[in-house]
């Protein structure tokens, strides 16, 4: 089932961040990395994860520098920082929050319906 | 339609929309890098070659709204902090020679004020310019400043006791010894050893036929660079054996240096008054500064030569009082402390390095003449940036700190230079395909 394009668009970056709190990727593995780990359910497009990428990186939360992938070829990987850390942290607990009040809004909009 | 052209299309489109042009390299290289491992999936998937390159294209999205995206990502920073500052210091400085100079000197004034007009216009171009040019050409940008230097040293011979001319275009020395480090980076102890060879090249022809404690600047400015660039592991050398390696020379020569010297130490130390006349002319003018107002030895500042030069700081404490001479401490303070955090924040090698070999040659400048100023130290013969009198020197120094603030206005974006899809090793195995390259890529 597709998601609501408007509801993935806040979380893209944390996103991003959770994964490269893992380990330290390349653009074209993230895209495909998140669509394994979502099982499809993310499939980012590349013209949103690069400016996205590169938005990270001028605000000091990520940090991008040339690695050697599979077969010697030269890519631009990215690492997190210590502050994209911390963002990260910020943005689980924000979401943690939102999804938590989501829950008990809709939970108790069945209750409702089931007293109907 | 020819290989590899949708999504050459497709990254032109996308560098379109970005006007930082510095910013366009790595965005076009990092998107092509995408499409090419997008391609190979395709491939690997059974696709046809021409419709693989098709769908890895599409799959990028629209290149007008991924471009802007990327435009807002890539804005040069404009550093109004930093104009503001040197523009209090500059300000600082002609209000304190125009009290100097009064109304009988007022064409020194004017001259301070045309070098400052020539000097703007000089950080400005500066400021809007191509740091990375020093990597590009470093040797042309080291061999042209040499040139130029001996060329004014031939043309133009001291006479007497006047400094040499061309003396302050070894200011500009240490930033174009960051391209010769940045050159050869990544070459070992090999690379080390070249470096170092070009510094005491640079270093040695400036204490020869200019002036000695210049050329100490230099070779403090580059072994600053060196260091930085060991330490970092620009070099891929151990830190335990480079640096012995670099300092040893350098407290050799320093030994023998000092040992000419050595009679004259101890006499100048022996003597009641401390290293010199000068200094304990400036500690006796000292003495008799106020907080604020003319000190009581605000009479004899005469006993001092060339105060607008040389002793402008001593003039300022003992004709206004130390208050404004801490005033001034501050605004340099600040300048120099902010410009140091900046500097060790760059992430690129080359904007760290460009950065500071800028700064190094100012605060050392600037620690001569306070020291000098204070009555700790000899004669400093060396300028104080922005504050002191000085044509050609003010122009310099504007131009010097027009160059620093181009790199962080633009520091960030350093990339590398742009490849082509494929590395440079010619044999390579990716994805499951041997690929032999028979021909060098062009750089």
């Amino acid at each position: 089932m597709a998601i609501d394009k408007s509801l993935q668009a806040g979380s893209t970056s944390m996103l991003l961040l959770g994964l490269l709190a893992q380990q330290d990727m390349y653009g074209y593995q993230m895209i495909e990395e998140l669509e394994k780990r979502s099982d499809h359910t993310f499939t980012l497009k590349a013209g949103t994860l690069y400016p996205l990428l590169h938005q990270l990186e001028e605000q000091g939360l990520l940090l991008s520098y040339e690695g050697t992938a599979e077969g010697a070829r030269v890519r631009k990987y990215y690492r997190i920082t210590p502050k994209g850390t911390e963002k990260l942290s910020e943005k689980k607990r924000e979401w943690e929050r939102y999804t938590t009040a989501v829950n008990r809004v809709l939970k108790g909009g069945s209750r409702n319906a089931a007293w109907c | 339609m020819p290989r590899g052209a949708r999504m050459e299309a497709f990254v032109k489109t996308v560098c379109e929309q970005v006007r930082f042009k510095r910013a366009k390299p790595g965005i076009a290289r990092e998107l092509m890098d995408h499409m090419c491992d997008q391609q190979q999936a395709y491939l690997r998937q059974g696709m046809e070659e021409d419709e693989a390159e098709k769908r890895a294209v599409e799959q990028m999205g629209d290149p007008v709204t991924v471009g802007m995206q990327m435009d807002l990502a890539h804005r040069p920073k404009p550093q109004w902090g930093f104009f503001i500052l040197t523009v209090g210091l500059l300000a600082a400085g002609i209000a304190v020679q125009g009290a100097l100079f009064g109304q009988g000197d007022s064409d020194r004034l004017f001259v301070t004020l045309i070098a400052a007009a020539l000097g703007g216009l000089g950080m400005a171009a500066a400021y809007f310019a191509d740091y990375t040019v020093l990597a590009r050409a470093p040797m042309g940008i080291y061999w042209g400043l040499l040139a130029a230097a001996l060329l004014l040293y031939v043309l133009f011979p001291a006479e007497g006791g006047e400094a040499q001319r061309g003396t302050l275009l070894f200011l500009l020395f240490p930033t174009a010894y960051a391209g010769i480090v940045f050159h050869y980076r990544k070459r070992g102890y090999g690379g080390l050893m070249i470096s170092f060879g070009f510094l005491a090249a640079g270093v040695l022809f400036c204490m020869w036929c200019f002036r000695i404690r210049m050329g100490f600047l230099c070779l403090f400015s580059g072994l600053l660079l060196l260091t930085l660039a060991v330490v970092k592991g620009h070099y891929g050398v151990k830190k335990r054996w480079a640096l012995p390696l670099l300092y040893l020379p350098v407290a050799a020569g320093c030994g023998v240096f000092a040992f000419g010297y050595w009679q004259r130490l101890m006499t100048a130390f022996s003597r009641e008054e401390g290293l010199g006349y000068l200094t304990a002319v400036t500690r006796q003018l000292l003495e008799g500064a106020a907080l604020l107002g003319p000190g009581a030895t605000a009479g004899s500042l005469g006993r001092l030569p060339e105060l607008h030069t040389d002793y402008l700081l001593t003039f300022l404490i003992v004709r206004f009082g130390w208050l404004p001479f801490f005033l001034v401490l501050g605004l340099l303070a600040l300048f120099f402390g902010y410009a140091v955090v900046r500097c060790l924040r760059q992430r690129g090698v080359l904007a760290r390095m460009t950065a500071a070999a800028v700064l190094s040659p100012l605060l050392i400048e600037t620690g001569f003449y306070l020291a000098a100023n204070l009555g700790w130290m000899e004669l400093s013969s060396l300028p104080l940036p922005l504050l002191s009198y000085g044509g050609a020197g003010l122009v310099l120094h504007l131009v010097l700190i027009g160059f620093l603030l181009c790199v962080f206005r633009c520091g960030s974006m350093e990339g590398p230079p742009p490849l082509a899809c494929q590395t440079h090793a010619w044999i390579q195995l990716a994805d499951g395909v041997l690929s032999v390259r028979f021909r060098k890529p062009r750089s």
